[in-house]
């Protein structure tokens, strides 16, 4: 698993695990505190209400006491009811609705003995319809109910009804008893002040009507409302319906508060609103976190890891960057050991070669004195007697020559033996071309270095060593890369087909933008031994220059400080055949 | 004696006009058989039927200066009314060519006299005179040219709608005299030419108010108060406008005159001995439209009807009294109702105009009583649809109950609904104005219509 998917990882358990634990935990307490509160609120209202309809009832009651005693002392009302004057019948017909008014009530109607409405405040033109049995209802009503109120709905001119809380009174006038029945608009507004609070819906549900306190643009409850969207509570209250069938019909009616859990819902969706920004944002955050950490530390590391894996003896020219972190240091640190492996390497190397040379140096001496010392011993006896005898000068020359013989055809001997230390050439045709593709792929990915080929097509085949002319172009690239120096830069490989001296020779260019050479260094560097870089042989290019020769080619060298080297290797063309 | 001639000469008008109405004999009222002009004399003779508000009352000098208007009063409609104020106020400026007086005579209004054409078959075309001085009252004389403008549309080749309602055609013969062809060929046909549409005036450029030709043209006009300067004397009478107020108050700013059905303010003005109060004739009578034929209409006897104004309505009112003008449309070319479209319901509602109290009474009585189980209010366009759809149980509304034209009334009724005939028509009452005047005020006549003229007619001849 990456360092980054790690990180990711363990930044969504650490961040969101507890995020959405705290999120469901909040969720829950506030849900179920609210819905404790909105239960109070509810049964606090449904508590009072009891006690605000007795207080409305009670006040009817004062009121209608009042027009009573008003009554009493109307003599023109006498004279209409009583007396039965015909010129006080207008008076009379429009008595109710004045006193109505006067008094503060929404509904009053007065009847006589017989039920007969002989005046109607709230329905001015249904004086006359008799309601029988209303008042006897009205009072048994009143004495049987648990909160001592009652409702009524009274007839309207629109057909609606009118629901009001009501009270009766009667009055006792020459004779004759009349009955007052009067009351207050059970509508939106008195529904809410049962209410109080604003966010309290007061509904009354009775038969073939309803009411509410809010609005249906408010979004008044339906009567049957679940638990899942309110909080409800309900008291009956004893009706009496007029104008129905049956005429006279006492039913119960039923005052519903409700609490809506609508605010609740919309908290609870503000809260997983802001919860799910949250958590978004913490992701967010954490792939952003994740990028971040893998560009500052997973890159760096296998930035590292790559250059490492690239670093071997014959490697050692891989740079590490620094940088002030923990890569950084060990980067640094990387450096610093392929550093010293390029010195002890060298010295290695030299040690090796002067291991090497002294061995072959020793051993040629050896050979070379074996081959000597009786050309010695010939010489001086030589001398000796030309000294001494000189007469016997040629005679002894003539004795002592198979030695001096022996001892030259030893030398050659030796002289054939050291030759075939070095490898024999195979000539076959090779596709100059291709060898290139395969050592440029092989090459490509090396430090900074960007390669680039332009090959001539249908370059003629050359003869020769396949082995030796990979090895040219392998130390050729391998130098132009190390010029680079590991910084950005480009090594090309053109092949050309040339003419010179009438001979057509395949010409191959390798060029590199790297640091580039002096003309002195330029004139040396196929010198044995000699080396530019840190750690070098200086055995690359001149082995180069030799294997060129030995393919019956040449090469030459262009180059400038800074702007880079061009190598031309030029190799007669022609297949084996041929030649 | 002359108070004795008076009245005898109007038992005999009555006489004579009651058999016409009846026998639908074809008398002209004022205009003898012979096609011979109206003499200045007959005109005289019939002007001297007593239309005061207070007949048989000397004159006196103090004439009516301030006048109550209880409802808006719009220039655009002059001067055609469309309210009782209106009504009024119009009736101050705009002259007709003839006039209906108290009795329903015809009598010399813009005209000077006016027979039937006898060399025309058709029996209803009329040679028409105006007077000599006819002039607006910016004082340029009023021609027979005059007239046939005032009554074509904008682009002069046809009569306007509600001119051809009364009109079938009309030239001028001369500056003076034009020939109309009337649409009613009834007897009282010629009463046609009282009716409000036919009011002439002239538009002014730069004024609401276009130019009358009565004795009196507007001299300002304020927010609340429209002042009348007449044109003799050079007196003016202050109308003041306050629609929607309680009309007492107008009684206690101290105006001369108030109309009104209003019941408290009528008992009010009682308690008010500065001023007194007239009723006017009855003007309007309450009907019961019932949509649907092959549904028997409700009938009520004149005893029940008679009940409902007494239970019902408040102010002013009497059982509905025959005869019934839609009950005798035999002149008429009437086109045949059609019926009703839609489905009565059978528990539909009474509509009633919003705007009349009196027929929100009477529908609310119904309700009371359970013949209907709701009654509903309407006005304005909302009304004018419900009257089409005439898919509602029944309609109260209020028609005039002695139209100068009763075949130009049932004809605005079927425009009103297709389904309205006569057999759908059912009275149930009359309701009226009263004039509450103060004290001393004199100069009130009234017309057929019961609207008032605060000038004397003898003004009219300047």
């Amino acid at each position: 698993m990456l360092l980054r998917t790690r990180v990711l990882l363990s930044f969504g358990v650490v961040v969101l695990i507890p995020l959405a634990l705290l999120a469901f935990g909040l969720r829950h307490e506030m849900t179920n505190r609210l819905t404790e509160e909105y239960q109070a609120r509810v049964d606090s209202v449904v508590a009072t209400i009891p006690e605000d309809l007795q207080y409305g009832s009670a006040d009817i009651s004062a009121r209608l006491a009042s027009l009573k005693t008003g009554i009493l002392i109307d003599n023109r009302f006498r004279q209409a009811t009583v007396g039965g004057d015909e010129s006080e019948r207008d008076y009379l017909l429009d008595f109710a609705e004045s006193a109505m008014h006067l008094t503060g009530l929404s509904m009053l109607q007065i009847q006589d003995e017989d039920g007969k409405i002989i005046s109607s405040g709230h329905f001015r033109n249904e004086h006359g319809r008799v309601e029988t049995g209303l008042t006897e209802a009205l009072t048994a009503t009143l004495k049987h109910s648990p909160s001592g109120v009652a409702l009524m709905t009274t007839r309207s001119s629109d057909g609606e009804g009118l629901l009001s809380l009501v009270r009766s009174e009667t009055i006792q006038l020459g004779g004759r008893t009349f009955t007052l029945i009067g009351g207050t608009a059970v509508d939106k507004s008195f529904l809410a002040h049962l209410a109080r609070d604003p966010a309290i819906v007061v509904s009354l549900v009775y038969p073939a009507g309803g009411s509410s306190s809010a609005s249906e643009q408010e979004g008044a409850p339906a009567h049957n409302v679940s638990a899942a969207d309110a909080v409800v509570g309900w008291l009956e209250v004893p009706l009496i319906r007029v104008g129905t069938e049956p005429p006279l019909e006492v039913a119960t009616a039923r005052l519903q508060v409700t609490q809506s859990r609508a605010p609740l819902r919309d908290l609870q969706g503000s809260v997983d609103s802001l919860f799910l920004m949250t958590a978004v944002s913490a992701g967010i955050a954490a792939l952003l976190m994740g990028a971040w950490l893998s560009s500052r530390i997973s890159k760096p590391l296998a930035d590292l890891a790559a250059k490492t894996a690239v670093l071997d003896l014959d490697r050692l020219d891989v740079r590490f960057g620094g940088g002030s972190d923990e890569v950084g240091s060990l980067s640094r640190l990387l450096g610093d050991l392929a550093s010293r492996l390029r010195t002890s390497t060298t010295r290695v190397r030299d040690a090796e070669r002067r291991a090497t040379v002294g061995d072959l140096a020793r051993q040629i001496n050896h050979d070379i004195k074996n081959g000597l010392i009786p050309l010695r011993n010939v010489i001086r006896h030589l001398e000796q007697v030309e000294r001494d005898e000189p007469a016997s000068l040629s005679s002894v020359f003539a004795e002592r020559r198979p030695t001096v013989d022996a001892s030259i055809v030893y030398l050659e001997t030796l002289a054939t033996s050291y030759q075939r230390l070095s490898p024999t050439m195979v000539h076959r045709d090779c596709d100059v071309n291709a060898l290139i593709v395969e050592v440029v792929r092989a090459a490509q990915g090396r430090d900074r270095a960007e390669f680039a080929t332009q090959l001539r097509a249908n370059l003629p085949k050359v003869s020769g060593d396949p082995i030796a002319l990979r090895r040219i172009l392998e130390n050729l690239t391998v130098n132009a890369v190390e010029s680079l120096e590991s910084k950005p830069g480009r090594v090309s490989v053109i092949t050309e087909l040339i003419e010179r001296d009438g001979e057509r020779r395949v010409r191959i260019t390798v060029a590199d933008t790297g640091c580039g050479m002096t003309k002195e260094e330029a004139g040396r560097i196929f010198t044995d031994f000699y080396t530019t870089k840190e750690g070098g042989t200086g055995l690359g290019l001149s082995i180069v220059r030799r294997l060129v020769m030995d393919l019956g080619g040449a090469v030459a060298v262009e180059s400038e400080p800074g702007k880079g080297t061009r190598i031309m290797v030029d190799i007669p063309s022609g297949s084996v055949e041929r030649k | 004696m002359k108070r004795m001639r008076s009245i005898i000469g109007r038992l005999a008008f009555v006489f004579c006009f009651g058999a016409a109405w009846g026998c639908g004999a074809r008398i002209v009222t004022g205009v003898p058989l012979e096609s011979s002009p109206v003499p200045l004399a007959s005109q005289a003779a019939a002007a001297a039927v007593d239309c005061g508000l207070f007949p048989g009352r000397a004159e006196s000098t103090d004439a009516i200066s301030t006048v109550g208007l209880a409802e808006r009063i719009d220039p655009a409609h002059a001067p055609h009314p469309a309210n009782e104020s209106e009504r009024l106020l119009f009736r101050q400026l705009y002259e007709t060519l003839i006039r209906a007086d108290c009795q329903g005579h015809a009598a010399p209004g813009l005209a000077a006299s006016w027979r039937l054409d006898t060399r025309n078959a058709n029996g209803n075309t009329w040679i028409v005179t105006l007077r000599q001085n006819a002039r607006f009252s910016d004082d340029t004389p009023v021609t027979a040219t005059d007239v046939v403008s005032n009554w074509m549309r904008d682009n002069g080749s046809e009569l306007r709608p509600e001119v051809g309602r009364l009109v079938q055609s009309l030239v001028a013969v001369d500056d003076r005299t034009l020939e109309i062809e009337l649409q009613s060929r009834r007897a009282d046909a010629v009463l046609a030419l009282a009716h409000t549409d036919l009011a002439i005036a002239k538009p002014v450029s730069g004024s609401l108010w276009p130019l009358g030709t009565r004795a009196a043209r507007i001299d300002s006009t304020g927010s609340s108060v429209i002042t009348l300067v007449r044109l003799s004397g050079n007196s003016t009478v202050r109308f003041l406008v306050v629609p929607g107020r309680d009309s007492r108050d107008l009684l206690d700013q101290g105006v001369d005159l108030l109309l009104t059905r209003d019941p408290r303010t009528l008992d009010y003005a009682a308690t008010l001995p500065q001023f007194e109060k007239a009723p006017l004739p009855w003007q309007r009578t309450h009907v019961l439209l019932t949509p649907g034929q092959g549904r028997a209409a409700p009938s009520f006897s004149p005893e029940e009807r008679r009940t409902l104004a007494q239970d019902a309505v408040r102010g002013p009112a009497r059982g509905a009294e025959g005869p019934f003008w839609w009950e005798s449309l035999s002149d008429c070319e009437v086109t045949a109702s059609r019926p009703s479209t839609q489905t009565q319901s059978a528990a539909g509602s009474i509509v009633y105009d919003t705007d009349d109290a009196a027929a929100r009474e009477i529908a609310e009585r119904f309700v009371g009583i359970g013949r209907y189980p709701r009654a509903s209010g309407l006005t304005g366009e909302a009304l004018a649809q419900a009257l089409r759809r005439g898919n509602e149980s029944g309609y109260v509304l209020s028609v005039e109950r002695r139209p100068l034209d009763p075949c130009r009334e049932m004809l605005v009724l079927g425009e009103i609904a297709g389904w309205i005939d006569p057999q759908t028509i059912v009275p149930l009452v009359d309701t009226r104005l009263h004039a509450i005047v103060r004290r001393g005020r004199s100069g009130l006549t009234t017309e057929s219509d019961g609207t008032l003229l605060l000038l004397p007619t003898g003004s009219i001849a300047r």
